[in-house]
């Protein structure tokens, strides 16, 4: 217990500045405070910094601007995909039967419906590495650095419970779909497919890659103009494309059922017969865009930088 | 005008001259008010106290007693010290004639006579 207390306080110090977490750390080992009151300590110290900090406009900007519409967005779009998704993998997991494999149209089926899921979840890591890309490097830009640990929990607070702020799902028209009686209601009434599953996507498919995007975003090395305008480019090609493939969902979670269903259809995403759909853009590409960017733009950099250093005459 | 931490802090510190740091000023502050003294309270009022300029606080070097951290050390400016003379002469002034004030007179006095 007393190990886990101070590994915590450990961990927590890391977010003060280096030069007061020293002081503070030796302020403890000094007057050998009990763990505990090690842990209140750097826990108050720690709000008090949030607070002077989030006294300017900079955090507020970010997290108004920025961090609650992606993750507003990420959350919508990552449940749509895994509602999209539980049918075939509780087909395929659930009932799962050798003929799948062994007959020819059935095998047919099985690797196109598993190539789309997967396009569907390297779609929703590529949105979600960039919009922690942009938290990131934005937040850098704009030196409210250490306010991102708060901004990151209120966006996975948005992530995982803006569902919370919307519409009851039992309003909503296909509602019944899912659950009572529907074609799917053997997979949505289980707990496992209609609670369970779309938390695990939203942790494993949005979360860590944001996580992983912001860090990336926060050590991003001073890029030359070329490359920094090759980069952004890409990236906000991904973060549009999110944007332009989610935004209409907004519709479905504040109950405007008639919008909701015009915009499913126009994007694509649902059918009428005789209707086709008004516009549709290459989503994997441009969601692939971002990432590939970013490795382009900093093996450039590296690539330059490695020559440079070794250009350099020895003395 | 300072505030009431404020004045202690700087108060101690300059009672502390050389060895004013985290630790020695959190005891001297405790032992005078009575009141345990946060470390977040303490750190954050440091760092007011800098950007106005009544002190001036820098790292130490890291002592094996301190597990190998550095103190952060403080001293108060002449300016600290016009402020805090200043806080103190007003907080003088302004209990002239209080009960307390009075009270504390007449237990000197009483104090000097036994004497």
């Amino acid at each position: 217990m007393t190990r886990t207390y101070w590994w915590l306080v450990d961990r927590l110090s890391r977010m003060l500045e280096p030069d007061e977490r020293d002081a503070v750390c030796g302020d403890f080992a000094e007057t050998g405070e009990t763990c505990d009151r090690a842990f209140r300590s750097v826990l108050g110290l720690i709000a008090r910094r949030q607070a002077a900090l989030w006294r300017d406009w900079r955090p507020w900007l970010m997290l108004m601007g920025l961090v609650a519409p992606l993750g507003m967005l990420l959350s919508l779009g990552s449940r749509m995909v895994a509602y999209g998704s539980a049918t075939p993998i509780w087909i395929y997991l659930d009932n799962w039967t050798w003929t799948y494999l062994t007959n020819a149209g059935a095998r047919i089926d099985f690797f196109t419906t598993g190539e789309d899921i997967f396009k569907q979840y390297v779609v929703l890591i590529c949105w979600s590495w960039a919009s922690g890309l942009m938290l990131g490097s934005f937040s850098r830009c704009t030196s409210s650095r250490r306010t991102i640990p708060a901004s990151w929990a209120v966006f996975c607070l948005v992530v995982l419970f803006a569902e919370l702020l919307e519409t009851p799902p039992y309003l909503l028209p296909g509602w019944n779909h899912f659950r009572n009686g529907g074609p799917n209601a053997a997979v949505f009434s289980l707990t496992f497919y209609s609670l369970m599953f779309p938390l695990i996507l939203q942790v494993v498919l949005v979360l860590l890659p944001s996580l992983w995007g912001i860090r990336q975003g926060l050590r991003m090395p001073a890029l030359p103009p070329v490359l920094r305008a090759v980069l952004w480019a890409s990236v906000a090609a991904t973060i549009a494309a999110f944007v332009i493939r989610n935004w209409g969902w907004v519709y479905c979670s504040l109950g405007r059922f008639q919008a909701c269903r015009e915009w499913t259809l126009q994007a694509g995403y649902a059918h009428q017969a005789g209707r086709a759909e008004s516009w549709r853009i290459p989503v994997l590409p441009l969601a692939l865009a971002g990432p590939v960017g970013y490795m382009a733009a900093t093996a450039v950099w590296r690539h330059g930088r490695y020559h440079t250093a070794s250009d350099q005459p020895r003395t | 005008m300072l505030g009431e931490f404020e004045y202690l802090l700087l108060a101690a510190a300059v009672r502390l001259n050389e060895d004013a740091y985290g630790v020695t000023i959190r005891q001297q502050i405790e032992d005078a008010t009575g009141r345990r003294c946060s470390i977040g309270a303490l750190y954050t009022t440091l760092d007011r106290l800098e950007t106005k300029g009544f002190l001036k606080t820098w790292m130490g070097d890291p002592s094996p007693q301190r597990g190998g951290r550095a103190k952060r050390l403080v001293r108060v400016t002449a300016k600290g010290i016009q402020a805090s003379t200043a806080f103190y002469n007003a907080v003088t002034r302004v209990s002239r004639g209080a009960s307390w004030e009075t009270n504390r007179a007449g237990e000197a006095n009483r104090a000097e006579v036994r004497l």
